[in-house]
């Protein structure tokens, strides 16, 4: 379940910058108005969308400027959406973090230790300029689930002894 | 710098178990994390005063579902309006399309439309938009997604 992820944007030519130049994408195709045919079913008739693709060394993002019907793009509540985020896996937290802000996009909280331990991994939620949040990761997935492990393992030894 | 943006999709999920249940069923995901009630000063940090969610990781060929049951806040799920929300799918490459939907309906998910093939003639992909029993949204490919953008290319003349 690698294939992309599909986000809604307002404006396509700030987003195709903000993915290539924030998080290194790379554009494959210039973005394409699309409307008619399955696109009446897929979003409702007289619909018409821009599209284009965004890759990255793994994933991909799926952007579609919709020309009608126009919405804003509301900014994601983590506790109200039901598509919370996506993980992205990088090698330096910091670089990627002034990478993405110098392109514009903003932190939603300031760098964290996995599970708050000083000696974990690190990650920090930001969000692109239209609101969608996204997570830069220290760890890969394997390695990730491995620290909620040792979270949990913790957690519960923490909630031994309160109890003892 | 070198960005895999496959780590992982957050769901916000209303029943733990029963998305669990969903997603080994209908495509076949495996249980890495265990459901675990998560409380305190460093979630907290993250949602909010007085948070308590259940977080649980599947895992998939490639990528990862990270389910999130919040017990606090507890707001209803919106559905997902493609034409609204700003994060509107995801997608997932599998060997057969009509058959991944007949797992995905047994599960009790459904389709959004009946399978297509996108534009390119008869050798394109199989595509089609399935919604979870909570009403996420995400596509199922009969192509990788390399070989999705040759066709979108190749169609475009580009």
């Amino acid at each position: 379940m690698d294939h992309h992820v599909g986000l809604r944007v307002e404006n396509m030519e700030r987003s195709i910058r903000f993915w290539t130049e924030g998080l290194g994408g790379a554009l494959q195709n210039e973005p394409v108005e699309r409307g008619g045919g399955y696109f009446d079913q897929l979003f409702g008739p007289g619909s018409r969308i821009r599209i284009c693709y965004v890759t990255f060394d793994a994933g991909a993002v799926e952007l579609f400027e919709f020309v009608e019907p126009r919405r804003p793009v509301a900014s994601s509540d983590q506790t109200g959406d039901g598509l919370m985020h996506f993980g992205v896996h990088v090698d330096d937290v910091d670089e990627a973090l002034a990478r993405v802000e110098a392109a514009g996009a903003k932190r939603r909280l300031e760098i964290q230790h996995m599970g708050g331990r000083p000696d974990a991994p690190r990650f920090v939620y930001v969000e692109s300029p239209d609101g969608h949040v996204f997570e830069l990761m220290e760890a890969d997935t394997a390695g990730t689930v491995a620290q909620i492990h040792k979270t949990i393992a913790l957690l519960a030894e923490q909630a031994a002894a309160s109890d003892g | 710098m070198g960005a895999r943006a496959d780590h992982h999709v957050a769901l916000r999920v209303s029943e733990m178990d029963r998305a669990i249940r969903f997603w080994e069923e209908a495509l076949g995901a495996r249980v890495v994390s265990a459901p675990s009630l998560r409380e305190g000063p460093f979630i907290e940090s993250v949602f909010g005063e007085g948070t308590r969610v259940t977080v649980a990781h599947v895992a998939f060929d490639a990528n990862a579902l990270e389910l999130w049951e919040f017990h606090e806040p507890a707001h209803p799920i919106p559905p997902a309006d493609q034409a609204a929300v700003g994060q509107m799918h995801f997608a997932v490459t599998v060997d057969d399309v009509p058959a991944t939907v007949a797992r995905v309906e047994a599960a009790g998910g459904r389709t959004r439309f009946p399978v297509k093939q996108l534009a390119g003639g008869e050798d394109s992909a199989q595509f089609v938009y399935c919604e979870d029993p909570d009403g996420h949204v995400f596509e199922l490919l009969s192509r990788s997604h390399p070989e999705t953008v040759a066709i979108i290319n190749a169609r475009q003349g580009t």
